[in-house]
């Protein structure tokens, strides 16, 4: 087996708001393998971006703070790497997008200076980057004649016709599904193990999600990458993924490939999220949602967060956090009725 | 071409504010109760004197046809006359008008440096010591009155250290620069000379400093407040995601967004920078407009100190829409629309 | 429908109380802020030094007119804390007695200011149409010169004195008050509960006095208080320059200038008045500071 590229466990984050402390990850608990493209879902809220600020120390620590818990990336204990030693980390290791194309690129900056830059502090490590003045001598010209080189080639990699002349233009002057090849790009410039999408296709077009949504299929066949792609839209990730993981309310309540979820999904949770998405089975009528409101995460229910909406709710729930069961090969879950019968 | 049309449009709207702006001064010359005649006559003059006066100026005709001819006057470059020296306002101006830039200039150059500089400390380190400190320490040197400070800052450098010449725009027994701009320091690298260069710059420094001083309070504050925002916008995230170090981003990406909000609030202080330099050229013995104005204030001289005021009304006005521009240029967006 | 009734009131007296509670909050943030003490601190000090001056300073007469020759330009002793200036009055009472003229001076021109400016701006905003654009038109004139020298052009026309140099501010300074007011209301009344008042049929003054004024109060008390510094300043400027108050007054602009000629060497007359100026200007900074850091929290987060 080797060691999984990503280990987490019992990761618990706290946010400092007016009114009091936001518990919003109560204990999340994730893994991936090299190579695999897993989907995290839930709700708005239920702390999927969180997870993945985490994995990168991305959490604006003033307001947040990781409270508890584990992250183990290819063996690395990340969350002892000082705040300085996570830029070459993210640098060499990790890729990440986010959802708004718009607001993720520098608009005063033409798309060459900030791919140069990232191509520059990626792969060849800022070490060796000349500063301001020093960026006349000739050798710092070669090295940015060679990124440049790079960037182009990274350009014709996400896909992005004619970069030779686009690649001086501002972002403004891109369309959306363009800007997030170019942030796709920016993210895999350091030949990262792992690219971290977060809602990449949100914002997007439908045509154009589609079209991203194959491109980040062709990367993971091209490049050997692995991605957490992270949505609330079970389409996408039937589409694209092979695991999945299922968070509510701060924890990862199911995980599972992506076919298995959609069979036997084992979580009320689960069952109540994919019974509201309609197929092509759904007969009249026969949509159902999920009763009740998602909780409050600073004075959340005791015990399981889902126990107040669940059809299937025993006293237990109420009392004791669910821990995460194994209840087939690739296939566990944080529930009662699960860990029940595993005990027997 | 965006561009172009909003500057033209800019421009074009300059007109009718300066036509204001000569109404405003006619107004206050005119119709503001005080003596118009009597101030231009000076505190001797006897009643002869003043009707003759009265005529002489017009002011015994009909309002708008004093306000015409004094926009013709204004056209034709007939400004008026001072009192006491005789010398036409107009060319006395023209004459200490490129001092005064020449020290405004260099201390919104100062200002901005420091102030951008406490600012972004400031937000880096906000909240924490840095930042407290950065906030007392400029509003301990705003709330100096300039003058005063002026004569201060010449004790203590200027004699008591001996670090900067205490006064003049230039070394005593040397011949300035020969005049191109009337800016010393322009003019003597255009002439490639470097001692002339030294000893305006020399000359320069304390009173910008002391001058900039009176703007720091907003511009660091305004930086500080954009710093924030700007480190706060999805693709600082992004750089960082991307595994850009710390000084990069600060300095390269989040500045340079920061900064074009900033302009707006330097070409504001720079009519502040301009207007205070009355007070400091008048300790620094700096021969610009402001001690021009000074005097001129101190007699009631009342036709230099509305050229003054027009003046300052129209380069204040060209200033504005110079930022205008230059914001223009600097955001891609509306360059490149 | 009882309930709705019912509940409508208690809504009422919620609204209240988080007013009181968020005040009450300001008010600890405030009160912990030890710099804005401080500066609150020295005012009230100041403020009663200005009441009481004349009685407790050791040579009122110095500063009704009273000259005494001989002692001119005698440097700080026990005698005179702060020297004797160039015809030995006595520069310790003198600028004791000048703080409730600096006070005064500063209070006057913010509050004519503030008054003028506030008035035209919210009228300007909520009548919109032609007033508003002659309005805004007579401001930007006013902007245009640097106020300071406005102020000196002014000054000049109306005459020396100290009233004139007030009044003379106060009109260089309304237009600043009137674009923030003016701004404050028109993207006030663009907020829902005002659009609610008007659904309800409430009448344009009601709306404008209770809805939207009281949120506009809170930036433009930040503003009287920021500005509070530099109208004193410009006053004392103004007097430097000999516009202001006429000797024998103990104006602390025209002390400045006045030695002014006797600098460096007998550099008391010229640095105690500046040092009295600084004082105000600097607790009432830190002051000011504080208070907006209460008034307008986002400024600070």
């Amino acid at each position: 087996m080797g060691t999984p590229l990503l280990d987490i466990q019992d990761l618990h984050v706290e946010f400092r708001t007016f009114d009091g402390v936001s518990k919003v990850l109560a204990g999340v608990n994730l893994r991936m393998e090299r190579g695999d493209v897993l989907g995290l879902v839930g709700e708005t809220g239920c702390g999927k971006s969180m997870t993945a600020l985490s994995i990168a120390r991305l959490i604006p620590t003033p307001p947040g703070r990781i409270s508890a818990g584990r992250i183990h990336f290819a063996g690395e204990d990340i969350l002892e790497k000082a705040p300085a030693e996570m830029q070459p980390f993210r640098a060499r290791h990790l890729g990440m997008i986010f959802q708004d194309p718009t607001t993720n690129l520098n608009p005063l900056f033409t798309i060459h200076e900030q791919l140069i830059d990232a191509v520059l502090y990626q792969r060849h490590r800022s070490q060796r980057v000349p500063g301001k003045w020093k960026g006349f001598l000739p050798s710092a010209r070669q090295l940015r004649r060679e990124a440049h080189r790079q960037a182009l080639e990274l350009l014709k990699t996400v896909g992005i016709p004619d970069g030779r002349r686009r690649i001086f233009d501002y972002p403004h002057q891109f369309s959306g599904g363009m800007r997030q090849r170019v942030l796709i790009a920016m993210a895999l410039a350091g030949d990262p193990d792992l690219l971290i999408a977060d809602e990449p296709t949100t914002a997007l077009d439908v045509t154009i999600q589609a079209q991203i949504l194959l491109l980040i299929t062709d990367l993971v066949k091209q490049l050997g990458l692995s991605v957490l792609l992270i949505t609330h839209n079970l389409g996408v990730v039937a589409k694209t993924c092979e695991k999945v993981a299922v968070m509510y309310a701060g924890r990862v309540i199911e995980q599972s490939p992506v076919q298995e979820l959609f069979t036997h999904p084992k979580h009320p949770y689960t069952r109540g999220l994919l019974s509201a998405v309609p197929t092509k089975r759904t007969r009249r009528g026969e949509l159902r949602g999920i009763p009740g409101m998602i909780p409050n995460l600073i004075d959340p229910p005791s015990g399981c967060r889902f126990h107040p909406r669940c059809p299937k709710v025993m006293d237990r729930c109420s009392q004791q956090v669910p821990p995460l069961v194994q209840i087939g090969p690739d296939h566990s879950t944080s529930c009662h009725l699960y860990s029940e019968h595993h005990d027997e | 071409m965006n561009l172009r049309l909003y500057l033209l449009r800019r421009l074009f709207l300059l007109i009718p504010l300066l036509l204001g702006l000569s109404l405003l001064t006619f107004t206050i010359s005119r119709v503001l109760p005080g003596d118009p005649v009597g101030l231009a006559a000076g505190p001797q003059a006897t009643q002869e004197i003043k009707e003759t006066l009265r005529h002489e100026f017009g002011l015994d005709r009909p309002l708008p046809r004093q306000y015409l001819s004094y926009m013709s006057d204004l056209f034709r470059g007939d400004w008026g006359r001072s009192l006491y020296s005789r010398r036409e306002v107009a060319s006395d101006l023209r004459t200490f008008l490129p001092a005064t830039l020449e020290l405004t200039l260099a201390a919104v150059v100062f200002a901005a440096l420091l102030g951008t500089s406490l600012g972004v400390l400031s937000a880096l380190y906000r909240n924490r010591l840095p930042d407290h400190l950065a906030r007392v320490l400029v509003l301990f040197f705003v709330s100096f009155p300039a003058f005063w400070l002026a004569m201060v800052f010449q004790l203590i450098f200027g004699l008591a250290l001996d670090w900067f010449p205490i006064g003049k725009r230039f070394d005593v027994l040397v011949p300035p620069p020969q005049n191109i701009t009337g800016l010393y320091l322009l003019d003597s690298l255009l002439h490639l000379d470097f001692e002339s260069f030294r000893i305006s710059l020399w000359h320069l420094i304390l009173p910008a400093l002391v001058l900039s001083f009176g703007s720091l309070a907003s511009i660091t504050r305004i930086t500080r407040a954009n710093m924030l925002e700007a480190l706060d916008k999805d693709f600082v995230r992004m750089e960082k995601a991307i595994g850009l170090p710390q000084r990069i981003i600060v300095v390269k990406y989040a500045l340079r967004n920061a900064f074009i909000a900033t302009l707006t609030v330097i070409s504001l202080e720079f009519g502040w920078l301009m207007a205070g330099a009355v007070l400091v050229e008048t300790i620094f013995d700096w021969p610009g407009l402001g001690l021009y104005a000074v005097e001129s204030s101190l007699r009631l001289d009342f036709q230099p100190i509305m050229g003054i005021t027009i003046l300052y009304g129209i380069i204040f006005s060209l200033i504005n829409v110079i930022t205008d521009m230059t914001y223009g240029l600097l955001d891609p967006r509306i360059r490149y629309g | 429908m009882a309930d709705i009734t019912r509940s409508g009131g208690n809504l009422r007296k919620g609204a209240r109380s988080a007013r009181w509670e968020n005040a009450r909050r300001s008010f600890y943030r405030f009160r912990t802020n030890v710099l804005s003490m401080l500066g609150l601190g020295v005012l009230l000090l100041l403020f009663v030094i200005a009441v009481t001056a004349p009685a407790i300073v050791p040579f009122p007469q110095d500063a009704t007119g009273k000259l005494h020759v001989l002692e001119r330009l005698e440097p700080p002793s026990t005698v005179h804390p702060f020297g004797t200036d160039h015809v030995g009055r006595d520069i310790f009472s003198r600028v004791l007695m000048g703080t409730g003229l600096a006070l005064k001076v500063g209070v006057v021109i913010i509050l004519m200011a503030a008054t003028i400016g506030v008035s035209l701006g919210a009228v300007a905003a909520y009548a919109g149409g032609w007033v508003d654009e002659l309005l805004m038109r007579i401001t930007d004139i006013f902007l245009t010169v640097p106020a300071f020298i406005l102020a000196i052009a002014i000054t000049a026309a109306l005459g020396k004195g100290i009233t004139n140099v007030m009044i003379g501010i106060s009109l260089v300074w309304w237009p600043g008050f009137a674009r923030l007011t003016r701004s404050l209301v028109l993207s006030l009344r663009e907020d829902a509960f005002v659009e609610a008042a008007n659904g309800i049929g409430a009448s344009h003054s009601r709306i404008l006095f209770r809805h939207i004024l009281p949120n506009a109060v809170s930036p433009i008390i930040v503003k009287m208080s920021t500005d509070f510094g530099f109208a004193v300043l410009t006053a004392a400027a103004l007097g430097f320059i000999g516009l202001g108050a006429q000797p024998p007054t103990p104006e602390w602009g025209a002390m400045i200038n006045s030695g002014r000629d006797y600098f460096p060497d007998k550099w008391w007359v010229a640095t105690f008045p500046g040092l009295a100026i600084f004082v105000v200007v600097f607790s009432w900074n830190l002051l000011g500071d504080g208070l907006r850091d209460v008034l307008d929290p986002r400024s600070r987060r």
